[in-house]
């Protein structure tokens, strides 16, 4: 983003409170993000160096094994990471609508935590507060970021109960999360963190720990909500299923670095990186020729306390090159901000028929049957 | 494919883009050292420097208590009349007690008293609560319910009227019936926490697992249930000789301890109690005893949980 | 909820019911009869109306029916021995409102200082408040109450005389049993709240809490003091045992005229009556106090206020 249009950008945005937003703002910007822990073993640097913008009313997904960096990326954003273990290194920047979210003061931080970023976790078991009630748990941010009175927060609450489809909402007010089912807990967790209707909604694997129907129906429900109130998500997860048909643009995460980013169309129908491939390819699919295996990734991603010089996938990559364990890959872009990190893009790379065994080979075929049974649209 | 590559465009070696074959990958590579459950045990045991210090405390004060009657040339029960209640000097360290017995001399046969309630007491119950929570956790259905129901009525009486009843009962007072009537409920809280423990464990993942291979019940016990075990019963086991050592010294101090000329730490404070505003050390020095081994033990404890629980292990 | 009070309340009844009989059995069986050692100095038919007025000449599971029935209808547990014409309820009567008196001051005070000691600890773990706190929480522990009882009477009122040794009546009597008692509770509550709390930050809606804004100190005092304190609750009834542990010697030093001094009194005097029914007593105080707080938390903890029951 050019400095200019951040100038922009900040002229138009200098009142957080104001919610009126157009369609194709940038909202959040964040680049250089590093991240490390100090544990007793080291330095783990979790995050290593990644860059990602978010548009008004757009989705953004973060996908990647567990441990490479997904959900710490959302901490970080949310400014939810403890620090210390936790350190966000000098020279990241994460700029919300212009605004700098590092250097923001505590009391600016507290409306931006809730009012302007609202957040959705894992397991909402164990995220809702056992002794308080749903409704109170919903009603507590509008109190500490809206001036309104405590019948009108409650009216409110009960609002955003019904508005995430749970039924008897004047019921579930009083009941403690407890005395819920899994995926109506899930519900009154997108219910708190949109109480406030922020601009912002971060989703760290909001359906992992959900059964399947139940998992379709929070992911229908985010929809509706994103599409009511154009709000901007940021979704993580594991599973390129969820993604296919919510998310606009895709980034693929490895080992703490962006190893691929695009629309969900690019991903899905060109990817570009050897990663990504494997991940397509470990997708069960309906259609297969047969008798075929599901394919399975080999191995772990590499433990981040290395120092990692040259791409980090290269031990498990299907096309590794001397130079990949020497030097890290530099950008390849590919036009509409899909690009990748990947030395097979160099103009020196040997074609992909220098590889003989690699399993993981991508071709268009492939790609379509995969993209027939996630059901990206075609345009 | 608009391929606009942004990498530096001088020229590499062509052999850096010789493929690399399988075999020179190592995908499981691990960057951390494999670290097995009690090696990793003992490094974190080893950092604690407190716990080390208290455990290297208890080794001199048990030497103490072994050794320091033969180094001192009074017998612990010599009643000397012409030296009653001395000061602290070069020939009575300690000093002497009401009926000029040495002090020091007294400490080092009361301690043996007191250590060997602590260590006793805490490793019968330690057994005795194993076998019960063992017996009760596999037995399980209405046998279970029984043994829960009896640990839950005794749980539920005062500990200590317990103890004192017995002792009463007892009449003689002597090492061996102080360790049964503080040791007939001790065993209470070991029981609940191995029968707790492993439920929990027979349900766990890695059991059903191991079942599931045909892994032989004994083996399974061997290999999964006692390692995982072991490490709260020693935790237990340190933490529970400070609370015998309390409880001897309590017995002591209200009059139905240990039966004089032997002596125990308790016993001893609670004779210079009646006069210990005239002669404060003859205080002074037992109830350090108490405190000093209360304190090593706790903190030894400490330092053994944080190293065993792996739980805390980062 | 109601079956589950219902139940407890009946356990309750059998524990006791439980605990007497072995209690009496057992003093019944002590080698010797409790009279023997007063028999020998008393001419032969001084004796024979001493073992009726106890009603020791009857057999024994009679005297234990006799016992019951006097227990249940009246409440009457007997006449000291030693203390010939001294009714053992009137006694505990007289000194047992004295012995709590002190000893529940003590309790609460050493609660509330120890709860608010842990929480500091908790918030600056690993920072110097922590260390003092663990310091003191460990000294507690370790010096038994009456070792520090005594420090304090040396100190206090041998040295600088500021109170006297001891005595009872007067308000400044209360300052050395109460400073010597609350050393327990502290130690105890700043242990178990210090964990407490730092096992509530570590939970994931600590983590929601943030991510909505809310304040540090409105963490502490919406989710972290709530979720924390709930389990501290049950550790009350255990508590109460320790406030008669620590009459038992405090009183005797601080010659209080308390329940505890008694029971210690009788049990060196081997006055079996008097032991039964202090125990009893002390039983039933005990046992009631942990199910008073039991229901109590039932009906804080919303998670076993439905069930009915603990997790």
């Amino acid at each position: 983003m050019d400095s200019k249009k951040l100038e922009e950008m900040q002229d138009t945005m200098q009142d957080h409170t104001n919610k009126t937003q157009n369609p194709g703002d940038i909202v959040l910007d964040v680049q250089n993000l590093q991240v490390s822990f100090h544990t007793y073993a080291g330095e783990v640097k979790a995050v290593r160096g990644i860059d990602f913008y978010l548009r008004q009313g757009e989705t953004l997904a973060f996908v990647g094994e567990s441990g490479c960096g997904k959900t710490v990326t959302a901490k970080a954003v949310m400014q939810l990471l403890k620090v210390p273990p936790a350190e966000i290194k000098p020279g990241s920047v994460i700029n919300f609508a212009g605004e700098n979210v590092l250097t923001m003061d505590k009391k600016r931080l507290r409306n931006y935590k809730g009012n302007d970023v609202g957040m959705i976790f894992q397991d909402a078991m164990t995220s809702l507060n056992p002794t308080m009630t749903c409704g109170k748990q919903i009603e507590e941010s509008l109190r500490i970021h809206t001036d309104l009175s405590k019948e009108e927060c409650k009216k409110q609450a009960i609002e955003m109960l019904r508005l995430v489809e749970i039924p008897n909402p004047e019921a579930r007010y009083r009941q403690y999360p407890h005395e819920l089912s899994g995926g109506m807990r899930q519900r009154v967790m997108i219910a708190i963190a949109l109480a406030c209707r922020p601009r912002i909604m971060i989703a760290d694997e909001p359906t992992t720990a959900l059964d399947v129907t139940i998992q379709a129906q929070i992911m229908s429900l985010l929809r509706d909500l994103k599409e009511k109130h154009n709000t901007a998500i940021i979704l993580v997860t594991h599973d390129l299923g969820v993604v296919a048909n919510f998310a606009d643009r895709i980034q693929v995460m490895y080992a703490g670095q962006v190893v691929e980013s695009g629309t969900t169309q690019d991903i899905f129908k060109n990817p570009q990186h050897p990663y990504t491939w494997a991940l397509l390819k470990s997708i069960p699919r309906v259609d297969g020729e047969g008798k075929e295996d599901l394919y399975s990734l080999y191995g772990t991603p590499p433990d981040l306390i290395l120092p990692l010089e040259g791409c980090p996938f290269t031990d498990r990559c299907d096309y590794a090159m001397q130079i990949c364990r020497e030097q890290h890959p530099a950008k390849t872009e590919f036009g509409n901000h899909h690009c990748a990190y990947c030395w097979l893009h160099h103009p020196q790379a040997p074609s992909l028929d220098a590889f003989p065994e690699a399993q993981t080979r991508f071709d268009q075929d492939f790609a379509l049957k995969k993209t027939a049974t996630t059901g990206v649209e075609e345009d | 494919m608009s391929d606009v590559n942004t990498n530096t465009m001088a020229t590499l070696s062509p052999d850096s883009f010789k493929p690399i074959p399988a075999a020179d990958k190592s995908a499981e590579f691990m960057a951390r050292p494999k670290i097995t459950y009690w090696s990793d045990a003992w490094r974190r045991f080893k950092q604690n420097k407190v716990a080390l210090v208290a455990g290297v405390m208890l080794l001199l004060l048990i030497l103490m208590v072994i050794f320091g009657p033969m180094l001192s040339p009074y017998a612990y029960d010599a009643i000397n009349r012409d030296l009653r209640h001395a000061p602290p000097s070069t020939e009575h360290w300690f000093g002497t007690d009401e009926l000029g017995r040495d002090i020091f001399t007294r400490i080092c046969v009361g301690g043996r008293v007191s250590i060997a309630i602590g260590i006793c007491g805490a490793l019968i119950s330690a057994i005795v609560g194993t076998l019960y929570g063992a017996i009760s956790a596999f037995a399980g259905g209405a046998v279970d319910n029984i043994m829960m129901r009896i640990v839950e009525i005794l749980n539920s009486v005062p500990y200590l009227l317990v103890i004192i009843l017995l002792q009463l009962y007892l009449r003689e007072r002597n090492l061996g019936t102080m360790l049964i009537a503080l040791t007939i409920t001790g065993w209470l809280g070991s029981a609940r926490m191995v029968r707790g423990q492993l439920l929990a464990l027979k349900n766990q993942d890695f059991v059903l697992a191991a079942r599931t291979l045909g892994v032989s019940p004994m083996r399974i016990i061997l290999s999964h249930l006692i390692p995982n075990t072991m490490n709260i019963i020693i935790i237990a086991i340190t933490f529970d000789i400070p609370g015998y050592i309390f409880a001897e010294a309590f017995l002591s101090f209200i009059g139905i301890g240990i039966e004089s000329p032997m002596t125990s730490w308790g016993a001893m404070t609670s004779i210079a109690q009646q006069s210990f505003l005239f002669y404060p050390t003859e205080m002074l020095f037992p109830s350090l005893m108490i405190a000093i081994t209360m304190l090593s033990f706790v903190l030894l404890g400490d330092g053994l949980r944080d190293a065993l629980d792996p739980r805390l292990r980062d | 909820m109601i079956r589950y009070t219902v139940k407890r309340i009946l356990m309750m009844f059998l524990t006791l019911f439980i605990v007497t009989t072995i209690t009496f059995f057992l003093m019944h069986s002590v080698p010797g009869d409790p009279l023997a050692s007063m028999a020998k100095k008393l001419p032969d038919y001084a004796v024979q109306n001493f073992y009726a007025k106890y009603g020791l000449d009857k057999p024994v599971t009679e005297q234990y029916f006799i016992f019951l029935k006097n227990l249940v209808t009246e409440g009457d547990l007997g006449e000291s021995i030693t203390k010939p014409g001294r009714s053992v309820s009137q006694t505990i009567a007289e000194t047992a409102p004295i012995s709590a008196q002190w000893g529940f001051i003590a309790m609460f005070i050493g609660i509330a200082i120890g709860t608010f000691l842990g929480i500091i600890a908790a918030y600056n773990r690993g920072k110097w408040p922590d260390y003092v706190v663990t310091f003191i929480a460990m000294l507690g522990v370790c010096i038994p109450s009456f070792v520090f009882a005594s420090l304090l009477q040396y100190l206090l009122a041998g040295k600088w005389r500021l109170v006297p040794t001891a005595g009872w009546g007067k308000p400044i009597h209360f300052i050395l049993p109460v400073t010597a008692a609350i050393f327990g509770p502290i130690a105890t509550y700043a242990r178990y709240t210090r964990s407490s709390v730092l096992e509530v930050l570590n939970q994931d809606y600590i983590l929601t809490a943030e991510a909505k804004g809310v304040s540090r100190s409105g963490i502490l005092f919406k989710h972290v003091l709530r979720n924390a304190m709930l389990p501290l609750i049950t550790m009350i009834g255990p508590q109460v045992a320790g406030v008669f542990t620590g009459s038992f010697v405090l009183e005797r030093m601080f010659s209080i005229p308390g329940l505890g001094r008694y029971f210690v009194e009788s049990i060196n005097a081997r006055d079996y009556t008097m032991i039964i029914g202090t125990t009893v007593f002390y039983a039933a105080l005990f046992i009631f106090s942990v199910l008073i707080v039991d229901l109590v938390y039932g009906l804080v903890d919303p998670r076993i206020r439905l069930s009915g029951r603990k997790a």
